[in-house]
């Protein structure tokens, strides 16, 4: 007689649960007490374990249904044996079968890398890592109650360091991802946010600058403020690295992406220097160098009488914010402003949160304190 | 240099700083009557036939005279060292201590020291709630006391001199097990170290930890009794391949903070072990502090093995469960691996 593979009762506050995944497919064999799905409570994930040596078979239940205690939601069978008539709807069922038969591993979080579940990282570990610009989801956690410690971060690097080192295009793409894959593949996973703001303040501060003998650029603005602000709050990626701030620059054929060291403290006369001399010696100089990894960089189409572009798959950065032309509009300088970004890299909520203060301290410079 | 106990090391001390100064006095309850055992745990043993009545004073059983008399003999110009036969008679004591010592230089502008030391001992030792109670926390919430916690008899010694020329009232608590008393003054389950004591006049600088045992995978930090059931506890680590730095404090007001944050950001681990009740204790405070100063330098959370929030048990059973174990130190490391 087949076994039920039953959805385990939690204590006396839990009704229902969400399948996570299973661990074995339909058909696959299994062993009894090997863990056989997972599933997750409003306070921690479990690991199931199978009832018995067996077949999966009469799966009815799929990863992300939320499923009733003490439902059936499969059987394992031995060869040979027939399974009882698959009920209609399992989240009902059960509730009912005596002394069902159950071995519920002790509480034990499952940590996967699954980007909806939390990641518990050390402090050593994530400061570690992000010096490292280690991707977080990718380490591997050891420490006590499934959290990533330091020793999981240093193991991360030295089965990666060396890879980077010698490496070759497609090694690399294995932890960077997102540029190795064809445009097609991408270009549904980017948004796009456009506002229109008011640049009439920062046209004024651009003067006041120019009338003290620096000559930013409106680039070099949007730099300085963005970096402030990235300062003041970072922008996360997802991996847990906090973008950085890049500048564009026509090179070749398309543009080409310098990373600005300490954006978020350069006064505006270094700022600007290091702008021009981007954009004057491209990235073809060796002392700049593109990093795919986490780059939010910034780019003045207004120049080429544009209101905004987009980013394709393939550069290198993860986000872009594009400032357009800019135009009259009855007493006050109006431009548009967009943000394209990575969805598998930044949240989009994020992202609008940063673009909501970026807009705010653009159309009113004079709120960075001291400029 | 002599081998001695902690008892023996304060005995030596306070007589060399009476020797030294003539203003220096002991003042407490049977602690030079003749017959008598030199204090509750022999510290002044013999002194009042050095010294004489007038310099070891005897008083009637009463902490919060004994205390006003030294405070006032301080505030006048004298230098007493004043003890208790148990910490938790300082709670007789409390307006002495907190509102008159601690506060009065600072109240009169600097023109009033109190130059008093008060001598405590501290720890469970199956003698009743009233009578085991450690606290140091208590004290170290008081501005202006300074609060010393020797565990071996060089220390001891040497910080009851800095404690004696110091011109702040300074506590001084002492562990009943670490004193090496004899005979009817020994205690059940004493450690009693045994240490090495130069014979010629140093001191130990207040304020300045020191680390009883290098290490780099673990913090422990442990004062008194707890120093020792931290040290055991590196001891059963280093078996297992994790290396434990054991740090003794010494004092707890002035901390040395640098000490101890330099440790916890070389390991990122800080285990903290004190007999105190856990909330409010010391240990606290102190995982705050690194919480405060070495938070990106931690590699688990901190953790606490303290004495439950109960009144110390008087059944020997329970007291073992009471007082911080080197196998609760040695468990609370392992759970941050």
């Amino acid at each position: 007689m087949p076994k039920q593979v039953l959805v385990p009762p939690l204590g006396t506050t839990v009704d229902t649960v969400t399948l996570v995944s299973w661990y074995k497919q339909e058909g696959e064999a299994v062993r009894k007490g090997e863990p056989l799905f997972v599933i997750e409570t409003d306070k921690a994930n479990l690991d199931i374990e199978s009832p018995a040596n067996g077949t999966l078979r009469g799966v009815t239940a799929s990863e992300g249904d939320e499923v009733k205690a003490l439902s059936v939601i499969a059987y394992i069978s031995e060869e040979g044996e027939v399974l009882p008539l698959v009920e209609e709807a399992p989240t009902k069922a059960g509730g009912v079968s005596a002394a069902p038969q159950l071995i519920i591993q002790p509480m034990k979080p499952v940590v996967k890398s699954d980007k909806t579940r939390r990641i518990f990282i050390s402090p050593r570990a994530r400061r570690l890592a992000e010096g490292n610009r280690v991707p977080i989801v990718e380490i591997k956690p050891s420490g006590p109650e499934g959290a990533i410690i330091e020793r999981d971060v240093r193991l991360w690097l030295s089965e990666h360091t060396a890879a980077v080192e010698v490496t070759t295009a497609p090694e690399k793409a294995q932890h960077e991802p997102i540029a190795a894959l064809p445009a097609g593949a991408r270009a549904a996973e980017r948004f796009v946010f456009t506002v229109e703001i008011d640049v009439t303040r920062m046209v004024a501060w651009r003067a006041r600058l120019l009338a003290n003998k620096l000559q930013p650029s409106y680039t070099s603005l949007v730099l300085y403020i963005a970096g402030r602000l990235l300062a003041a709050s970072p922008l996360q990626c997802k991996t847990g690295v906090s973008l950085e701030l890049a500048v564009a620059v026509p090179a070749d054929e398309s543009f080409r992406y310098v990373p600005i060291e300490q954006a978020g403290v350069l006064s505006m006369a270094k700022l600007t220097a290091f702008e021009q001399q981007a954009s004057t010696t491209g990235s073809d100089s060796p002392e700049f160098q593109t990093d795919s990894g986490s780059l939010l960089a910034v780019l003045d189409v207004g120049g080429y009488e544009l209101d905004t572009y987009s980013l394709t798959a393939q550069e290198p950065v993860c986000a872009l914010l594009c400032l357009g032309r800019m135009r009259n509009q009855g007493d006050r300088m109006v431009a548009w402003l967009s943000l394209t970004a990575d969805s598998a890299k930044i949240g989009n909520l994020q992202a609008a949160q940063f673009m909501r203060e970026l807009v705010r301290l653009i159309e009113n410079p004079e709120l960075l304190l001291g400029i | 240099m002599s081998q001695m106990s902690i008892a023996q090391a304060l005995r030596q001390g306070i007589r060399e700083e009476m020797q030294r100064d003539e203003r220096v006095f002991c003042i407490g309850e049977d602690i030079g009557i003749s017959g008598g055992w030199g204090g509750a745990f022999t510290v002044t043993l013999g002194l009042s036939d050095e010294f004489g009545h007038e310099r070891i004073l005897d008083t009637p059983i009463s902490e919060i005279g004994l205390a006003g008399v030294a405070i006032g003999a301080a505030c006048a110009g004298l230098r007493p060292i004043a003890d208790v036969q148990y910490g938790d008679f300082l709670f007789c004591m409390m307006d002495q201590l907190a509102d008159q010592a601690a506060k009065m230089r600072y109240m009169s502008g600097g023109t009033i020291t109190v130059p008093m030391v008060m001598r405590a001992p501290v720890g469970s030792t199956s003698r009743g709630a009233q009578h085991a109670q450690s606290l140091e926390a208590f004290f170290t919430h008081i501005p202006g006391l300074k609060v010393l916690a020797p565990a071996t008899a060089y220390d001891a010694k040497g910080l009851l001199k800095s404690a004696v020329r110091d011109d702040n009232p300074v506590i001084i608590f002492e562990h009943k097990l670490l004193y090496g008393s004899k005979g009817a003054r020994s205690e059940r389950g004493a450690l009693s170290p045994i240490g090495e004591v130069p014979d010629e006049d140093y001191t130990v600088p207040i304020g300045k930890g020191i680390v009883r045992r290098e290490g780099k995978d673990v913090t422990i930090v442990g004062k008194l009794l707890t120093l020792y059931r931290a040290l055991a506890a590196a001891d059963e680590l280093a078996k297992e391949g994790i290396e434990a730095e054991v740090i003794d404090p010494r004092t707890l007001v002035p901390l040395d903070k640098e000490l101890i944050l330099a440790s916890v950001r070389k390991t990122g681990r800080l285990v903290i072990v004190e007999e105190d009740n856990i909330t409010g204790g010391w240990a606290g405070d102190l995982a705050a502090i690194a919480a405060e100063e070495a938070f990106f330098w931690l590699d688990a959370p901190i953790k606490r093995v303290s004495a439950p929030d109960s009144p110390a048990p008087f059944a020997p059973v329970l007291e073992q469960l009471y007082v911080p174990s080197v196998a609760r130190v040695v468990q609370a490391v392992k759970s941050l691996f």
